[in-house]
Protein backbone atom coordinates (compact mmCIF):
# COMPACT_ATOMS: atom_id res chain seq x y z
CA UNK A 1 0.00 0.00 0.00
CA UNK A 2 2.74 1.98 1.05
CA UNK A 3 4.31 1.27 -2.65
CA UNK A 4 1.41 2.24 -4.38
CA UNK A 5 0.56 5.76 -2.36
CA UNK A 6 4.53 6.56 -2.79
CA UNK A 7 3.81 5.77 -6.73
CA UNK A 8 1.11 8.25 -7.13
CA UNK A 9 3.15 10.75 -4.83
CA UNK A 10 5.83 10.45 -7.46
CA UNK A 11 3.71 10.39 -10.37
CA UNK A 12 2.09 13.64 -9.59
CA UNK A 13 5.84 15.03 -8.68
CA UNK A 14 6.78 13.90 -12.14
CA UNK A 15 4.18 15.27 -14.33
CA UNK A 16 5.51 18.54 -13.18
CA UNK A 17 8.99 17.76 -13.35
CA UNK A 18 8.93 15.80 -16.82
CA UNK A 19 6.59 18.54 -18.56
CA UNK A 20 9.26 21.75 -17.43
CA UNK A 21 11.87 19.27 -18.10
CA UNK A 22 10.37 19.21 -21.86
CA UNK A 23 10.22 23.02 -22.59
CA UNK A 24 14.28 23.48 -23.58
CA UNK A 25 16.41 21.77 -26.10
CA UNK A 26 19.32 19.61 -24.82
CA UNK A 27 22.04 22.04 -23.81
CA UNK A 28 24.61 20.73 -25.89
CA UNK A 29 27.70 20.62 -25.81
CA UNK A 30 28.59 20.36 -22.17
CA UNK A 31 30.87 21.55 -19.98
CA UNK A 32 31.21 18.70 -18.08
CA UNK A 33 33.67 16.30 -18.10
CA UNK A 34 32.02 13.17 -16.51
CA UNK A 35 31.14 10.44 -18.64
CA UNK A 36 28.27 9.63 -20.19
CA UNK A 37 26.18 6.88 -18.45
CA UNK A 38 24.97 3.83 -20.48
CA UNK A 39 22.52 2.28 -18.66
CA UNK A 40 22.05 -1.20 -19.71
CA UNK A 41 19.67 -3.03 -17.16
CA UNK A 42 17.25 -4.69 -20.09
CA UNK A 43 17.34 -8.92 -19.28
CA UNK A 44 15.01 -9.90 -22.10
CA UNK A 45 12.21 -8.33 -24.72
CA UNK A 46 9.53 -6.99 -22.76
CA UNK A 47 5.98 -6.55 -23.53
CA UNK A 48 4.68 -3.12 -23.57
CA UNK A 49 1.58 -3.75 -21.11
CA UNK A 50 -0.56 -0.47 -20.82
CA UNK A 51 -0.55 1.30 -17.28
CA UNK A 52 -3.52 1.26 -16.07
CA UNK A 53 -2.36 1.57 -12.42
CA UNK A 54 -1.29 4.85 -10.73
CA UNK A 55 -1.09 7.19 -13.85
CA UNK A 56 -4.49 6.25 -14.35
CA UNK A 57 -5.73 6.51 -10.81
CA UNK A 58 -4.47 10.13 -11.12
CA UNK A 59 -7.29 11.23 -13.70
CA UNK A 60 -9.59 9.24 -11.47
CA UNK A 61 -8.75 10.17 -8.21
CA UNK A 62 -8.26 8.20 -4.75
CA UNK A 63 -6.58 5.16 -3.63
CA UNK A 64 -9.49 3.11 -5.03
CA UNK A 65 -8.57 3.96 -8.55
CA UNK A 66 -5.07 2.83 -7.80
CA UNK A 67 -6.30 -0.70 -6.56
CA UNK A 68 -8.45 -1.05 -9.18
CA UNK A 69 -5.45 -0.51 -11.83
CA UNK A 70 -3.13 -2.63 -9.93
CA UNK A 71 -5.63 -5.50 -10.44
CA UNK A 72 -6.10 -4.97 -14.08
CA UNK A 73 -2.17 -3.83 -14.66
CA UNK A 74 -1.00 -7.35 -12.33
CA UNK A 75 -3.38 -9.58 -15.08
CA UNK A 76 -2.35 -7.72 -18.23
CA UNK A 77 1.40 -8.42 -16.58
CA UNK A 78 1.03 -11.86 -16.37
CA UNK A 79 -0.84 -12.43 -19.61
CA UNK A 80 2.11 -10.95 -21.27
CA UNK A 81 4.32 -12.53 -19.45
CA UNK A 82 2.94 -15.78 -21.13
CA UNK A 83 2.42 -15.15 -24.06
CA UNK A 84 5.99 -13.43 -25.01
CA UNK A 85 7.37 -16.86 -23.19
CA UNK A 86 8.29 -18.87 -26.24
CA UNK A 87 9.64 -15.67 -28.12
CA UNK A 88 12.27 -14.86 -24.89
CA UNK A 89 13.17 -18.69 -25.60
CA UNK A 90 14.37 -18.42 -28.80
CA UNK A 91 16.25 -15.58 -27.73
CA UNK A 92 17.85 -16.81 -24.93
CA UNK A 93 21.56 -15.86 -26.13
CA UNK A 94 20.86 -12.71 -27.75
CA UNK A 95 22.83 -9.66 -25.77
CA UNK A 96 20.86 -6.78 -26.27
CA UNK A 97 23.10 -4.68 -24.09
CA UNK A 98 26.37 -5.76 -26.39
CA UNK A 99 24.64 -5.00 -29.53
CA UNK A 100 23.56 -1.83 -28.04
CA UNK A 101 26.50 -0.36 -26.77
CA UNK A 102 28.73 -1.32 -29.80
CA UNK A 103 26.04 0.80 -31.94
CA UNK A 104 26.63 3.29 -29.58
CA UNK A 105 30.07 3.70 -29.17
CA UNK A 106 30.62 2.95 -32.79
CA UNK A 107 28.14 5.81 -34.26
CA UNK A 108 26.94 7.87 -31.78
CA UNK A 109 28.00 11.52 -32.74
CA UNK A 110 29.20 12.29 -29.49
CA UNK A 111 31.44 15.30 -30.79
CA UNK A 112 28.11 17.33 -30.46
CA UNK A 113 27.85 16.50 -26.79
CA UNK A 114 31.53 17.96 -25.94
CA UNK A 115 35.22 17.18 -26.54
CA UNK A 116 36.69 14.27 -25.48
CA UNK A 117 33.74 12.58 -24.67
CA UNK A 118 33.86 9.77 -22.53
CA UNK A 119 31.45 6.35 -22.21
CA UNK A 120 30.87 4.68 -18.74
CA UNK A 121 28.51 1.77 -18.80
CA UNK A 122 26.55 0.61 -15.69
CA UNK A 123 24.19 -2.72 -15.69
CA UNK A 124 22.30 -0.45 -12.77
CA UNK A 125 19.87 2.03 -12.79
CA UNK A 126 21.14 5.57 -11.83
CA UNK A 127 17.74 5.28 -9.12
CA UNK A 128 19.40 1.97 -7.41
CA UNK A 129 22.87 3.93 -7.05
CA UNK A 130 21.23 7.12 -5.72
CA UNK A 131 18.87 5.06 -3.25
CA UNK A 132 22.35 2.80 -1.79
CA UNK A 133 24.40 6.17 -1.85
CA UNK A 134 26.94 4.90 -4.19
CA UNK A 135 26.00 7.72 -7.00
CA UNK A 136 28.54 9.88 -7.67
CA UNK A 137 27.70 13.31 -7.57
CA UNK A 138 28.11 15.57 -10.63
CA UNK A 139 26.93 18.12 -13.04
CA UNK A 140 25.67 17.25 -16.50
CA UNK A 141 25.49 14.03 -16.09
CA UNK A 142 23.56 11.99 -19.21
CA UNK A 143 22.18 9.11 -18.30
CA UNK A 144 20.81 6.93 -20.91
CA UNK A 145 18.71 3.98 -20.91
CA UNK A 146 18.00 1.63 -23.73
CA UNK A 147 14.88 -0.79 -23.85
CA UNK A 148 13.58 -3.20 -26.29
CA UNK A 149 9.83 -4.86 -26.11
CA UNK A 150 7.29 -5.80 -28.42
CA UNK A 151 4.12 -4.09 -27.84
CA UNK A 152 1.28 -5.56 -26.38
CA UNK A 153 -0.92 -6.99 -29.48
CA UNK A 154 2.24 -8.19 -30.68
CA UNK A 155 2.36 -6.24 -34.33
CA UNK A 156 5.33 -4.30 -33.06
CA UNK A 157 8.59 -4.16 -32.09
CA UNK A 158 9.55 -1.72 -30.52
CA UNK A 159 13.45 -0.25 -29.50
CA UNK A 160 13.14 3.05 -27.04
CA UNK A 161 16.13 4.95 -25.51
CA UNK A 162 15.47 7.50 -22.69
CA UNK A 163 17.77 10.10 -22.19
CA UNK A 164 18.37 12.40 -19.04
CA UNK A 165 20.34 15.33 -18.01
CA UNK A 166 20.47 15.28 -14.21
CA UNK A 167 22.83 16.94 -11.47
CA UNK A 168 23.42 15.08 -8.77
CA UNK A 169 24.41 16.67 -5.46
CA UNK A 170 25.81 15.09 -1.87
CA UNK A 171 23.62 16.36 0.70
CA UNK A 172 25.53 17.09 4.36
CA UNK A 173 23.28 13.42 5.62
CA UNK A 174 25.01 11.42 2.66
CA UNK A 175 22.05 11.22 0.77
CA UNK A 176 22.08 12.06 -3.13
CA UNK A 177 19.90 14.88 -4.67
CA UNK A 178 18.69 14.56 -7.98
CA UNK A 179 17.30 16.85 -10.04
CA UNK A 180 16.22 16.78 -13.63
CA UNK A 181 17.57 19.52 -15.90
CA UNK A 182 16.32 17.68 -19.09
CA UNK A 183 15.01 14.49 -20.88
CA UNK A 184 13.99 13.19 -23.94
CA UNK A 185 12.66 9.84 -25.85
CA UNK A 186 13.73 7.87 -28.84
CA UNK A 187 12.25 5.43 -30.24
CA UNK A 188 12.23 3.00 -33.81
CA UNK A 189 9.07 0.52 -34.10
CA UNK A 190 9.24 -1.66 -36.59
CA UNK A 191 5.07 -2.49 -37.64
CA UNK A 192 4.98 -6.44 -37.77
CA UNK A 193 1.47 -6.88 -39.34
CA UNK A 194 -0.03 -4.22 -41.19
CA UNK A 195 -3.41 -4.46 -42.14
CA UNK A 196 -4.14 -7.40 -39.79
CA UNK A 197 -6.06 -7.17 -36.54
CA UNK A 198 -5.94 -10.46 -34.40
CA UNK A 199 -5.70 -11.04 -31.19
CA UNK A 200 -2.29 -10.85 -28.61
CA UNK A 201 -2.04 -14.39 -28.64
CA UNK A 202 -2.19 -15.12 -32.51
CA UNK A 203 0.26 -12.29 -32.89
CA UNK A 204 2.41 -13.74 -30.26
CA UNK A 205 2.15 -17.36 -32.14
CA UNK A 206 3.26 -15.47 -35.58
CA UNK A 207 6.19 -13.62 -34.27
CA UNK A 208 7.39 -16.88 -32.20
CA UNK A 209 7.04 -18.29 -35.79
CA UNK A 210 8.58 -15.77 -37.14
CA UNK A 211 12.08 -16.98 -35.77
CA UNK A 212 14.79 -15.47 -33.67
CA UNK A 213 16.69 -14.17 -36.80
CA UNK A 214 14.35 -11.84 -38.67
CA UNK A 215 12.88 -10.64 -34.63
CA UNK A 216 17.20 -9.44 -34.22
CA UNK A 217 17.60 -8.34 -37.19
CA UNK A 218 14.56 -5.97 -36.89
CA UNK A 219 16.06 -5.45 -33.17
CA UNK A 220 19.40 -4.33 -34.68
CA UNK A 221 18.12 -2.61 -37.22
CA UNK A 222 15.84 -0.34 -34.14
CA UNK A 223 19.12 0.18 -32.70
CA UNK A 224 20.84 1.88 -35.17
CA UNK A 225 18.17 3.90 -36.17
CA UNK A 226 17.53 5.33 -32.55
CA UNK A 227 21.12 6.62 -32.45
CA UNK A 228 20.64 7.98 -35.93
CA UNK A 229 18.08 9.75 -34.43
CA UNK A 230 19.93 10.67 -31.47
CA UNK A 231 22.44 12.05 -33.82
CA UNK A 232 20.02 14.19 -36.26
CA UNK A 233 18.51 15.88 -33.31
CA UNK A 234 21.84 16.90 -31.45
CA UNK A 235 23.05 17.96 -34.96
CA UNK A 236 22.63 21.74 -36.03
CA UNK A 237 20.10 21.30 -38.28
CA UNK A 238 18.06 19.47 -35.85
CA UNK A 239 19.06 21.54 -33.21
CA UNK A 240 18.05 25.28 -35.61
CA UNK A 241 14.85 22.60 -36.47
CA UNK A 242 13.64 22.44 -32.91
CA UNK A 243 14.11 25.88 -32.09
CA UNK A 244 12.44 26.97 -35.28
CA UNK A 245 9.44 24.60 -33.83
CA UNK A 246 6.67 23.72 -36.16
CA UNK A 247 2.67 22.47 -35.90
CA UNK A 248 2.04 18.55 -34.86
CA UNK A 249 -0.26 16.92 -36.85
CA UNK A 250 -1.96 13.35 -37.66
CA UNK A 251 0.25 11.19 -39.99
CA UNK A 252 -0.58 7.87 -40.92
CA UNK A 253 2.65 6.07 -41.56
CA UNK A 254 1.90 2.26 -43.17
CA UNK A 255 -1.29 1.09 -41.22
CA UNK A 256 -0.56 2.96 -38.06
CA UNK A 257 -1.63 6.55 -36.68
CA UNK A 258 0.80 9.16 -35.25
CA UNK A 259 0.33 12.46 -33.77
CA UNK A 260 3.70 14.75 -33.75
CA UNK A 261 5.88 17.19 -36.47
CA UNK A 262 7.82 16.26 -38.93
CA UNK A 263 11.41 16.72 -37.68
CA UNK A 264 13.73 15.14 -40.47
CA UNK A 265 14.08 12.17 -42.61
CA UNK A 266 16.76 9.51 -41.84
CA UNK A 267 19.20 7.75 -43.92
CA UNK A 268 16.56 5.59 -44.92
CA UNK A 269 14.65 8.51 -46.70
CA UNK A 270 11.98 7.38 -43.19
CA UNK A 271 10.14 10.19 -41.76
CA UNK A 272 11.37 11.04 -37.65
CA UNK A 273 8.82 13.03 -36.13
CA UNK A 274 8.77 14.46 -32.57
CA UNK A 275 6.35 15.34 -30.19
CA UNK A 276 6.81 18.35 -28.35
CA UNK A 277 5.15 16.99 -24.91
CA UNK A 278 7.01 14.29 -24.25
CA UNK A 279 10.34 15.75 -26.21
CA UNK A 280 9.85 12.43 -27.99
CA UNK A 281 11.50 11.85 -31.45
CA UNK A 282 10.47 8.67 -33.41
CA UNK A 283 10.22 6.66 -36.29
CA UNK A 284 8.11 4.36 -37.50
CA UNK A 285 9.91 1.41 -39.94
CA UNK A 286 7.52 0.48 -42.41
CA UNK A 287 7.28 -3.20 -43.46
CA UNK A 288 8.44 -2.75 -46.74
CA UNK A 289 12.16 -2.92 -45.13
CA UNK A 290 11.07 -6.62 -44.00
CA UNK A 291 9.22 -7.68 -46.95
CA UNK A 292 11.67 -9.86 -48.61
CA UNK A 293 13.02 -11.40 -45.21
CA UNK A 294 9.26 -12.36 -44.18
CA UNK A 295 8.21 -13.73 -47.51
CA UNK A 296 11.43 -16.14 -47.46
CA UNK A 297 10.05 -16.68 -43.80
CA UNK A 298 6.15 -16.86 -44.86
CA UNK A 299 7.66 -19.53 -47.46
CA UNK A 300 9.63 -21.93 -45.25
CA UNK A 301 6.57 -22.03 -42.96
CA UNK A 302 4.17 -23.17 -45.80
CA UNK A 303 7.01 -26.04 -46.92
CA UNK A 304 7.06 -26.69 -43.28
CA UNK A 305 3.31 -26.71 -42.90
CA UNK A 306 2.68 -28.63 -45.89
CA UNK A 307 4.99 -31.49 -45.17
CA UNK A 308 3.01 -32.05 -41.32
CA UNK A 309 0.41 -31.99 -43.32
CA UNK A 310 1.33 -34.38 -46.20
CA UNK A 311 2.71 -36.80 -42.71
CA UNK A 312 -0.41 -36.17 -40.57
CA UNK A 313 -3.80 -35.60 -42.77
CA UNK A 314 -5.75 -34.32 -39.84
CA UNK A 315 -3.51 -32.33 -37.87
CA UNK A 316 -4.04 -28.76 -37.75
CA UNK A 317 -2.00 -26.31 -39.76
CA UNK A 318 -0.48 -23.24 -38.16
CA UNK A 319 -0.77 -20.43 -40.26
CA UNK A 320 2.68 -18.62 -41.52
CA UNK A 321 3.66 -15.83 -40.60
CA UNK A 322 1.67 -13.01 -42.18
CA UNK A 323 3.35 -10.09 -43.08
CA UNK A 324 1.83 -8.09 -45.53
CA UNK A 325 4.07 -8.68 -48.76
CA UNK A 326 4.34 -5.85 -51.40
CA UNK A 327 5.51 -5.10 -54.87
CA UNK A 328 6.78 -1.60 -54.13
CA UNK A 329 9.88 -1.61 -51.98
CA UNK A 330 10.51 1.83 -51.99
CA UNK A 331 10.02 3.66 -48.57
CA UNK A 332 6.37 5.57 -48.83
CA UNK A 333 6.60 8.64 -46.73
CA UNK A 334 3.87 9.19 -44.43
CA UNK A 335 0.56 10.37 -45.50
CA UNK A 336 -1.18 13.37 -43.49
CA UNK A 337 -4.70 12.52 -42.84
CA UNK A 338 -5.74 15.24 -40.68
CA UNK A 339 -5.60 18.99 -40.65
CA UNK A 340 -2.83 20.32 -38.88
CA UNK A 341 -3.39 21.54 -35.41
CA UNK A 342 -3.71 24.69 -34.11
CA UNK B 1 3.42 6.76 -27.83
CA UNK B 2 2.86 9.18 -25.42
CA UNK B 3 1.83 6.57 -22.55
CA UNK B 4 4.50 4.40 -23.42
CA UNK B 5 6.88 7.14 -22.98
CA UNK B 6 5.43 8.61 -19.95
CA UNK B 7 5.84 5.01 -18.26
CA UNK B 8 9.51 4.54 -19.56
CA UNK B 9 10.37 8.09 -17.69
CA UNK B 10 8.05 6.78 -14.50
CA UNK B 11 9.12 2.83 -14.28
CA UNK B 12 12.83 4.61 -14.47
CA UNK B 13 12.15 6.69 -11.74
CA UNK B 14 9.95 4.31 -9.52
CA UNK B 15 13.86 3.32 -7.38
CA UNK B 16 13.42 6.55 -5.71
CA UNK B 17 11.33 5.78 -3.35
CA UNK B 18 13.51 2.57 -2.39
CA UNK B 19 14.61 2.13 0.66
CA UNK B 20 18.37 0.98 1.47
CA UNK B 21 20.02 -1.52 -0.65
CA UNK B 22 20.35 -4.68 0.82
CA UNK B 23 21.47 -8.41 -0.50
CA UNK B 24 18.74 -10.62 -1.40
CA UNK B 25 21.28 -14.20 -1.54
CA UNK B 26 20.95 -14.27 1.77
CA UNK B 27 17.31 -13.84 2.45
CA UNK B 28 16.51 -15.83 -0.41
CA UNK B 29 18.67 -18.70 1.06
CA UNK B 30 16.58 -18.36 4.71
CA UNK B 31 13.02 -17.97 2.91
CA UNK B 32 13.99 -21.42 1.32
CA UNK B 33 15.41 -23.49 4.35
CA UNK B 34 12.12 -22.08 6.06
CA UNK B 35 9.79 -24.08 3.68
CA UNK B 36 11.35 -27.26 1.96
CA UNK B 37 10.20 -27.80 -1.77
CA UNK B 38 8.10 -30.74 -2.31
CA UNK B 39 9.31 -32.48 -5.10
CA UNK B 40 11.44 -35.72 -4.56
CA UNK B 41 13.93 -36.88 -7.52
CA UNK B 42 12.99 -40.58 -8.55
CA UNK B 43 16.18 -40.62 -10.88
CA UNK B 44 18.60 -42.40 -8.38
CA UNK B 45 21.17 -42.35 -11.39
CA UNK B 46 21.12 -38.76 -12.10
CA UNK B 47 24.11 -36.67 -11.44
CA UNK B 48 23.58 -32.90 -12.15
CA UNK B 49 26.15 -29.91 -11.85
CA UNK B 50 24.75 -26.67 -12.10
CA UNK B 51 26.75 -23.73 -14.21
CA UNK B 52 26.10 -19.99 -14.36
CA UNK B 53 25.35 -19.21 -18.08
CA UNK B 54 24.71 -15.57 -17.65
CA UNK B 55 25.81 -12.90 -19.42
CA UNK B 56 28.35 -11.13 -18.47
CA UNK B 57 27.58 -8.63 -15.57
CA UNK B 58 23.97 -8.39 -15.85
CA UNK B 59 22.22 -7.48 -12.77
CA UNK B 60 19.27 -9.66 -11.70
CA UNK B 61 17.32 -5.92 -11.40
CA UNK B 62 17.89 -3.50 -8.69
CA UNK B 63 14.83 -1.12 -9.10
CA UNK B 64 13.10 -3.11 -5.78
CA UNK B 65 15.95 -1.56 -3.35
CA UNK B 66 17.71 -4.62 -2.72
CA UNK B 67 20.84 -5.70 -4.46
CA UNK B 68 19.51 -8.33 -6.67
CA UNK B 69 23.05 -9.57 -8.35
CA UNK B 70 21.90 -12.74 -7.18
CA UNK B 71 25.68 -14.29 -7.87
CA UNK B 72 24.87 -17.02 -5.49
CA UNK B 73 21.88 -18.44 -7.43
CA UNK B 74 23.66 -21.53 -9.22
CA UNK B 75 24.81 -22.38 -5.66
CA UNK B 76 21.36 -21.87 -4.17
CA UNK B 77 20.40 -23.81 -6.49
CA UNK B 78 22.53 -26.52 -6.36
CA UNK B 79 21.46 -26.90 -2.59
CA UNK B 80 18.40 -26.84 -3.47
CA UNK B 81 18.41 -29.93 -5.97
CA UNK B 82 20.45 -31.76 -3.52
CA UNK B 83 17.62 -31.64 -0.92
CA UNK B 84 15.32 -33.68 -3.49
CA UNK B 85 17.61 -36.31 -4.20
CA UNK B 86 19.75 -35.47 -7.03
CA UNK B 87 23.22 -36.29 -6.82
CA UNK B 88 25.58 -32.75 -7.27
CA UNK B 89 28.69 -33.56 -8.58
CA UNK B 90 31.65 -30.80 -9.03
CA UNK B 91 32.88 -31.98 -12.53
CA UNK B 92 30.92 -32.78 -15.36
CA UNK B 93 31.41 -36.47 -17.33
CA UNK B 94 29.26 -37.81 -20.25
CA UNK B 95 27.01 -39.05 -17.96
CA UNK B 96 26.18 -35.50 -16.09
CA UNK B 97 23.16 -33.67 -16.58
CA UNK B 98 24.41 -29.78 -16.92
CA UNK B 99 21.75 -27.27 -15.64
CA UNK B 100 23.20 -23.98 -16.74
CA UNK B 101 21.62 -20.51 -15.30
CA UNK B 102 20.95 -18.42 -18.13
CA UNK B 103 18.06 -15.31 -16.28
CA UNK B 104 17.48 -14.16 -12.63
CA UNK B 105 15.80 -10.94 -12.70
CA UNK B 106 13.37 -8.74 -10.99
CA UNK B 107 11.38 -6.65 -13.58
CA UNK B 108 8.35 -4.25 -12.53
CA UNK B 109 5.73 -1.72 -13.55
CA UNK B 110 4.12 0.57 -10.93
CA UNK B 111 2.30 -1.95 -9.66
CA UNK B 112 3.42 -5.41 -9.86
CA UNK B 113 6.47 -6.79 -9.95
CA UNK B 114 7.97 -10.24 -11.44
CA UNK B 115 10.81 -12.80 -10.85
CA UNK B 116 12.46 -14.41 -13.62
CA UNK B 117 14.42 -17.53 -13.37
CA UNK B 118 15.56 -19.34 -16.88
CA UNK B 119 17.87 -22.54 -16.73
CA UNK B 120 18.79 -24.75 -19.74
CA UNK B 121 19.24 -27.96 -19.30
CA UNK B 122 21.50 -30.21 -21.27
CA UNK B 123 20.70 -34.26 -19.97
CA UNK B 124 22.75 -36.87 -22.37
CA UNK B 125 21.17 -38.17 -25.35
CA UNK B 126 18.22 -35.59 -24.87
CA UNK B 127 17.82 -31.95 -26.89
CA UNK B 128 18.53 -29.46 -24.64
CA UNK B 129 15.27 -27.99 -22.75
CA UNK B 130 14.50 -24.19 -21.54
CA UNK B 131 12.86 -24.02 -18.13
CA UNK B 132 11.50 -20.73 -17.44
CA UNK B 133 9.98 -19.84 -14.41
CA UNK B 134 8.03 -16.35 -13.76
CA UNK B 135 5.42 -14.84 -10.99
CA UNK B 136 4.03 -11.93 -11.31
CA UNK B 137 2.35 -10.27 -8.09
CA UNK B 138 1.19 -7.06 -7.20
CA UNK B 139 4.32 -4.48 -5.41
CA UNK B 140 1.75 -4.14 -1.96
CA UNK B 141 4.95 -2.27 0.16
CA UNK B 142 7.93 -2.76 -1.52
CA UNK B 143 9.19 -3.84 0.89
CA UNK B 144 12.55 -6.16 0.85
CA UNK B 145 10.83 -9.31 2.32
CA UNK B 146 8.04 -8.92 -0.28
CA UNK B 147 10.79 -9.30 -2.61
CA UNK B 148 13.21 -12.09 -0.96
CA UNK B 149 9.57 -14.09 -0.79
CA UNK B 150 8.79 -13.52 -4.46
CA UNK B 151 12.54 -14.78 -5.48
CA UNK B 152 12.39 -17.77 -3.04
CA UNK B 153 9.03 -19.04 -4.61
CA UNK B 154 10.39 -18.59 -8.25
CA UNK B 155 12.88 -20.62 -7.04
CA UNK B 156 10.76 -23.20 -5.34
CA UNK B 157 9.02 -23.55 -8.63
CA UNK B 158 12.17 -23.58 -10.69
CA UNK B 159 13.06 -26.68 -8.68
CA UNK B 160 9.98 -28.36 -9.07
CA UNK B 161 9.92 -27.57 -13.03
CA UNK B 162 13.22 -28.90 -13.31
CA UNK B 163 12.70 -32.00 -10.94
CA UNK B 164 10.31 -33.21 -13.19
CA UNK B 165 12.01 -32.54 -16.42
CA UNK B 166 14.63 -34.80 -14.99
CA UNK B 167 12.69 -37.52 -13.31
CA UNK B 168 11.00 -37.48 -16.94
CA UNK B 169 13.94 -37.86 -19.02
CA UNK B 170 15.34 -40.63 -16.81
CA UNK B 171 12.34 -42.65 -17.79
CA UNK B 172 13.17 -42.28 -21.45
CA UNK B 173 16.89 -42.29 -21.59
Amino acid sequence: MKRLISSITLSAFLFSNVASAATADLPTPFASTLPIELRLTQQEIAVEVPNNGAVASLAVGGILGALVGAAINKASVANAEKRVAEIRNQMIDYDFSKQFESAFREKAALEYLGPKQEIKVSKNTLWAEISDKTAKPGKDILVINPSYSLSNKFDEVNVRMSVMLVDLEAKSNGKIKFKLKHSRNYAYSVLLQPGVRQSASAGAEDVALMGKDQLVAMINTGIDGIVEVFNISLSPEGKAKLAKGGKSAQYTVGEKRVRGMLFAKNGDGRDVFFQKGLNSFFVIGQPEAFTAAAAKTAEVAVQANAEVVAQAPDAQVVPAYSTHVSSDAAVQPASKSVEEDK
Amino acid sequence: MKTAAICLILVSLFGCVTQEKKAIDTAVSTQLNKKAVTAKSTCSSNQVIVEDGRLAGDSAGVALGIDASMSTAPALLSAELGRVGLVIVKTANADTTVVLVKRVYLSQTLEAKQVNIVLEVRAPGLPSKIIRTAETSIMWWGSFEESEKAMAKVFRNTVVQLVGHLNASCRRT
